[in-house]
């Protein structure tokens, strides 16, 4: 009997001291949850992309609440999110605009280098004697890009170049980053006209190579009225931050290296309504 | 594979016997001497490490021997002028393994073919220092010849806390179908030795031990001969088998040490040199002669005249190749050996670099369908790093490539023996080093956090 009551009283206030103790620990090492995390996981896409650079849409939500990072971070969620995500956190919302990605290389009539039959990915074609292509710096053409893309925004054309659906691209910039040959920028929506192609070969040679390159012949440097577009290294390059889109210099350029999305939309439209 | 007889040949585990006969097209073609160039395509890249500065302008004449490349910094190895003549232009030009363009000095042939001042003098190397020695091949621009081509007056300097007590010379040559070194060690002996005593004066190191394989008996009596009353200097047999002549493999094999593969042989007090670099080491210390030319294998059942070639630096390949007369059908030309020489995409553009061992052209070459790993482990046996092949090939394919760094991806030195051995014919090397370029972009963007617009 003695036995039995010594053995309660014992567990009895050993229950009591631990669970005072637990008590005390639980109030004292509380790890405080932000609401305002949860409530910001909520409205993210969940694609968990990573293009904000976070690990996963959890991340970066938390990262907003530490002020690690803007609530304009999400590329996917674009403004609607942004500003809900404003709301929250109690910050001023700044309109963004939507980017998408374009494909800056219109690689035609190039001939292979050499017959690859190797790993059907772009990155590894790469690595072989700098890519199988003619141009060094063209679309090898294997889709890791479309491959890369979370949301079907991609799909591999029938001349063998990557398109983008616009309406679907949220430009997080997958595509961009598994791109071997740096070919696909993410640029405003927009900017109708582009440059596309990136080959620093010398116009002569760049010739010969593709019909469509940059042959460097500077026309377009020299009728923009915005000086928005200028030679480097053999490419003219835009600065978007100057163009106009208006589109002269797609006229000028003699190797139709510079596209108008503007005309080619019409255009397409027009077809359409023809046909 | 696991003997269970033991094989009383020096040599280590795992690795592949490929076939011997490739070597019999040209293993008694002395070195022949290559009608000069018209126009040679200088790369200012042919080593491991930053490229050269070109010194010259375009309308320049230079001289043979002549500084064209300046190194920069301290890893990087000076490029001279391997033919006398006019530089018609600096322009990008593709390496030949990598595919990378570096800056390269385009020479068109005059005449005449005289040395530069200041080069190709004997001098008296009896009392020669150890910074002297090394200052001459530094401005040689002596490389190792085996095929890394990795700066010899940078492998020359040593950490202070990493004495070495033996120098390796390799000799095993086992990428089968080139004889570039077996001619060398046969016409050269006395030179190569010369340039291994060199080497240990240098590093002020007293022991050297030299690897020939098996199939080279004649180089063995050779050097034994030549050494008979230097019992610092070993001479063994080794094995044939491939990869011999790899520094893991060959230290193995010689001292019965090992280190990891990541790491150096320094690790153990050892350095390795190939046979070809003592040769140009020679050279160097002795006549002052940059390393402007070297022997090149050129062979396979793709030219009816295979030869071993004395060729100068930049030499188009086509040329090489008219000389050894190739037939027009040939399907594959491969730079370097055939285990882990890199196949040829644009023969216009191909030009030999210092570490040009061999140029193999092959024709009626079968296309090999690859198949899902059949699971049968004969890669991991054949691999003498110890790795899994198998599981890398796989994860690389799913693009698991974390999961591949795990495995010790970048542990592989791409030697081939998995890929050669493979019953499903898998591109493993190909996987691995896809995966181990992903892997070292990937670090390079945690290095610096991409900027985003
Ligand atoms: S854009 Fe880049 S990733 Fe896409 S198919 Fe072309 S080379 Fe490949
Ligand atoms: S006009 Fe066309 S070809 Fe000429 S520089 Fe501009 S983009 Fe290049
Ligand atoms: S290529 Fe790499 S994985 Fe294959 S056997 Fe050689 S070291 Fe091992
Ligand atoms: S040798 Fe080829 S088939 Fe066999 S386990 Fe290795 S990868 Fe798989």
């Amino acid at each position: 009997m003695d036995l039995i009551l010594g053995a309660a009283i014992t567990l009895s206030i050993l229950g009591m001291v631990f669970g005072i103790g637990l008590a005390i620990a639980s109030d004292k090492f509380a790890v405080k949850v932000d609401p305002r995390i949860d409530s910001i996981n909520e409205i993210l896409p969940g694609a968990n992309c990573g293009a904000c650079g976070q690990p996963g849409c959890g991340g970066f939500a938390q990262s907003v609440v530490e002020g690690k990072a803007p609530v304009s971070g999400c590329t996917v969620g674009q403004a609607a999110v942004a500003k809900l995500m404003a709301n929250i956190m109690g910050v001023k919302f700044e309109n963004r605009e939507r980017v998408i990605s374009v494909v800056m290389c219109h690689a035609r009539g190039v001939k292979d280098k050499f017959a690859y039959d190797g790993i059907q990915d772009c990155r590894a074609a790469h690595i072989v004697g700098g890519g199988f292509l003619g141009c060094d710096y063209g679309c090898l053409g294997l889709g890791t890009c479309v491959e890369a893309c979370k949301f079907e925004a991609m799909y591999m054309g029938k001349d063998g170049l990557p398109q983008v659906i616009k309406e679907r691209c949220t430009g997080c910039g997958k595509c961009a980053a598994v791109c071997p040959r740096k070919i696909i920028s993410i640029v405003p929506e927009s900017k109708m006209v582009h440059v596309r192609c990136k080959s620093l070969d010398k116009g002569a040679v760049a010739r010969k190579i593709c019909q469509d390159s940059c042959i460097a012949c500077k026309q377009c440097e020299k009728i923009c009225p915005y000086d928005a577009i200028h030679v480097q290294n053999n490419l003219a390059v835009i600065d978007y931050n100057k163009c106009t889109s208006c589109g002269k210099c797609v006229a000028v350029c003699p190797n139709h290296t510079i596209i108008n999305f503007a005309r080619e939309q019409s255009l397409a439209a027009h077809t359409a309504a023809l046909v | 594979m696991i003997t269970l007889v033991k094989s009383k040949l020096k040599t280590f585990i795992g690795g592949i016997h490929p076939g011997e006969d490739g070597k019999l097209l040209t293993k008694d073609r002395k070195e022949a001497l290559a009608p000069l160039p018209k126009i040679v395509y200088l790369l200012m890249s042919q080593h491991i490490g930053a490229p050269c500065k070109p010194i010259v302008k375009k309308g320049d004449y230079v001289t043979k021997g002549q500084l064209v490349g300046e190194s920069q910094g301290f890893i990087s190895a000076n490029v001279h002028a391997s033919i006398s003549g006019k530089v018609t232009d600096i322009v990008p030009w593709p390496h030949p393994v990598t595919g990378v363009k570096s800056p390269s000095v385009i020479i068109e042939r005059t005449d005449e073919d005289s040395w530069t001042e200041g080069t190709n003098v004997e001098t008296d190397i009896d009392l020669i220092s150890s910074d002297e020695i090394k200052q001459r091949i530094q401005s040689a621009g002596v490389v190792g010849l085996g095929g890394a081509t990795f700066p010899t007056h940078v492998k020359l300097t040593l950490p202070k806390d990493r004495p070495i007590d033996t120098v390796v010379m390799n000799g095993a040559e086992c990428e089968p179908y080139l004889t570039c070194d077996y001619r060398l060690m046969l016409d050269r002996s006395r030179e190569i030795i010369q340039g291994l005593k060199l080497i240990m004066k240098c590093i002020g190191c007293k022991k050297a031990h030299i690897g020939i394989e098996a199939n080279k008996e004649d180089i063995y009596t050779l050097f034994k001969d030549i050494l008979s009353n230097e019992p610092d200097i070993k001479v063994d047999l080794m094995e044939v088998k491939y990869p011999q002549g790899a520094e893991h493999q060959l230290i193995k094999a010689l001292l019965n040490r090992e280190f990891k593969p990541t790491q150096l042989p320094l690790e153990v007090g050892a350095i390795v040199i190939n046979v070809g670099t003592a040769f140009v080491v020679y050279e160097a210390v002795k006549f002052k002669r940059p390393l402007i030319q070297r022997i090149v294998t050129v062979t396979g059942n793709g030219v009816e005249n295979p030869q071993n070639f004395l060729v100068r630096l930049g030499t188009p390949i086509k040329h090489l190749l008219e000389e050894a007369r190739v037939v027009s059908n040939i399907d594959k030309i491969i730079f370097g050996g055939p285990m882990m020489g890199i196949a040829q995409g644009n023969l216009d553009t191909a030009v030999t670099i210092k570490g040009t061992g061999g140029i193999l052209a092959f024709k009626g070459t079968q296309q090999w369908n690859s198949h899902a790993c059949i699971r049968c482990g004969r890669c991991i046996d054949s691999c003498p790093y110890g790795l899994n092949p198998s599981i890398l090939s796989i994860q690389s394919e799913a693009k698991e490539f974390n999961l591949a760094l795990e495995n010790n991806v970048m542990e592989c030195k791409e030697c081939g023996c998995c890929t050669y051995i493979c019953p499903a014919k898998r591109p493993i090397v190909h996987l691995i080093k896809f995966a181990k370029a992903e892997i070292a972009k990937q670090k390079a963007q945690k290095a610096t956090p991409a900027e985003r617009k």
